[in-house]
């Protein structure tokens, strides 16, 4: 397996991760805490309170996951030879004769 | 009084994206071969050009996004929440593979890309075509957007004169304006034309954005007295789900447009081919870092301002007005241009994104498969003729009354995601996948999306208002209560996978070069 693909896979499974993560968060926080009206509302900051803690935290904790992978996570890669050209068909006959297989 | 300060910063805009046309052209002449310029900017895009232009962006999210916070309030950041992990979405999934499978391959479109990984010329076609209808059906309605702004602005007195084929003359002259514009420079400067004048608009987009917070929050005297008068103005339930006056988010559209925004965002045909054509790795790290940060810089602070603005715009004749009606409110005409400047700039970088890729399904996946052997000239007069031809015919379509346009406009993003995003992560990361999965992924996934949508609009099921989700005149069907874009996702999975089960696997010889 090529190391591009291996750290691809992993680093697809942590997004993967990080989205369950927050599609938790947000949608579970919001169905317990964001559908009782109350007057007046309990308000953090100016805001109501399910958004602060429902949307707001998890927004700047999935910014810090990705400052993570954009300067520590994410493993810099050469992506290969370009192979287009203008004539068809392109590339994998070309990769084959080169011996990538 | 009507002030010419918006029109004349239109004006100033529509010039700019002309002279990007010209700097595109001589960038795109600069590199290899006239098809890999053109239609992919010599895989040369930068941090900024990939972190900005990457993401579903349209005149939608800064005309209809703000006008839903001012219609249905606090919820709607509930609705878009999902930017939080859209720029780990788009860049952390499938960027690297994509950025290295078009090398390996050489596929300079996207139905290519699928086309050579799979070996199917079936597969490439079917993308081909899927992806001109698609992008037709939403380009007809961006023209519509572009030339409603343009008819906001111009002057109504100077032009005002009978009926044009059933429009109003200011809406026709608009939308001619639009046209020669966005097909000019789109024809000149080609992919780069449309990276760059998207990068232009999104920066411009967040000025406007950051001019307006501040402005806004001294009128209502801070964050909290904004919430708390916009309640009195509104009632409780505009702090709260599931909407004033509406279910607008029921706990299933909840997970709905979480899914959508975030995995919608990355099967887009303007974003996939952005991952064929971003330099290297490191450009693709620092995209990441600056779309985090410039989704957090503009989707939260729009909330803030459009709950603040309830309490002192009165309610609008048309919730689209939402953005203009602040911006006049707290600012100067000449700000106030600017801001209005964004959206339009949008607006033209979705459309001119739209005739590049159409162009490309045309000559390259189409035409220059047809006669492999066509000189180079021959290709660029194709190309150049292609955009032109298509945006003259989306142009005449918009003459037509159209009732709907963002539920086109949604329709057009979840049938392209779930078309495309199956077979694309098949292609990056499953060597047993096939043409027979990725075939049945692509049919499978937009059929569902285009039946949901479909069958309502022709009659075949009640289209009668289900009392959940935006106010509209036209609804799709909410199986279970979810928007269609989560089955057509389901079933393009499904099917997907099972096909390639169920069918032989491909060659050795033809997937050991590209895993």
């Amino acid at each position: 397996m090529s190391p591009i693909l291996q750290s691809s896979r992993r680093e697809a499974l942590g997004v993967l991760a990080v989205w369950l993560t927050a599609c938790v968060w947000v949608v579970g926080y919001a169905i317990l805490n964001a559908y009782r009206v109350e007057s007046p509302p309990t308000l953090v900051l100016g805001m109501p309170s399910w958004v602060f803690w429902g949307i707001i935290v998890p927004w700047f904790a999935c910014l810090a996951a990705i400052i993570y992978a954009a300067f520590w996570g994410i493993r810099d890669e050469e992506l290969g030879e370009d192979h287009a050209d203008e004539e068809l068909p392109h590339g994998l006959e070309d990769l084959q004769h080169e011996g990538h297989a | 009084m009507y002030s010419y300060a918006p029109l004349i910063v239109l004006i100033l805009l529509m010039g700019a994206s002309m002279w990007i046309g010209v700097v595109a052209n001589r960038a795109t002449e600069k590199g290899g071969g006239f098809l890999k310029g053109y239609f992919l900017g010599n895989r040369g895009l930068g941090s900024w050009s990939m972190a900005l232009t990457a993401t579903v962006m349209s005149g939608g999210t800064f005309m209809g996004f703000p006008s839903l916070v001012f219609e249905y309030g606090w919820v709607v950041a509930l609705w878009i929440a999902s930017y939080m992990v859209v720029p780990l979405c788009t860049f952390g999934v499938i960027g690297k593979r994509m950025g290295q499978l078009s090398r390996l391959t050489g596929a300079i479109t996207l139905p290519e890309l699928l086309r050579e990984r799979f070996r199917s010329p079936a597969l490439g076609l079917a993308a081909s075509l899927f992806m001109i209808f698609v992008l037709s059906v939403g380009l007809v309605a961006q023209f519509k957007s572009g030339a409603i702004i343009l008819q906001k602005v111009l002057p109504v007195v100077s032009l005002s004169a009978g009926p044009i084929l059933g429009q109003q003359p200011e809406f026709v002259y608009g939308l001619i304006v639009f046209t020669l514009v966005v097909a000019g420079y789109t024809v000149y400067g080609g992919f780069l034309a449309a990276v760059w004048t998207d990068l232009f608009q999104s920066v411009l987009m967040a000025v406007g954005v950051l001019i307006l917070l501040p402005l806004v929050l001294i009128k209502v005297g801070g964050l909290e007295a904004g919430t708390l008068a916009s309640i009195q103005s509104a009632g409780p339930e505009f702090a709260y789900a599931p909407g004033r006056g509406r279910d607008f988010m029921t706990p299933q559209l909840a997970f709905s447009f979480f899914a959508l925004w975030s995995i919608a965002g990355m099967g887009q045909p303007a974003t996939l081919v952005r991952l064929m054509a971003f330099r290297d790795t490191k450009t693709l790290r620092h995209a990441l870092f600056l779309l985090g940060v410039y989704n957090t810089l503009i989707y939260l602070p729009l909330v803030f301002i459009f709950v603040c603005a309830k309490s002192f715009v009165p309610e609008l004749k048309s919730p689209d007005e939402a953005m203009p009606a602040v911006a006049l409110a707290v600012a100067s005409p000449w700000v106030a241009g600017i801001i209005l400047a964004a959206p339009f700039g949008a607006v033209m970088a979705t459309v001119s994104g739209y005739l590049v890729q159409i162009s490309s399904s045309i000559v390259q996946d189409v035409y220059h498969r047809w006669k492999p052997d066509a000189p180079e000239q021959t290709l660029r007069r194709l190309s150049h003729s292609g955009i032109i031809l298509v945006a003259v015919i989306a142009s005449a379509a918009t003459m037509k009354k159209i009732d709907f346009l963002q539920a086109i406009i949604v329709f057009a993003g979840g049938a392209a995601a779930c078309a495309y995003l199956v077979p694309a992560i098949m292609a990056a990361f499953w060597r047993r996948a096939n043409a027979a999965g990725a075939l049945a992924a692509l049919l499978g996934g937009s059929g569902t999306v285009v039946l949901l949508y479909v069958l309502p609009w022709i009659g075949v099921v009640s289209n009668a208002d289900p009392l959940m989700g935006e106010k509209s005149s036209m609804y799709p069907i909410y199986l279970l209560g979810m928007t269609p874009f989560v089955w057509g996702m389901l079933v393009s999975l499904v099917l997907g996978v099972g096909f390639s089960l169920a069918t032989p696997p491909m060659k050795e010889e033809d997937v050991a070069p590209l895993f």
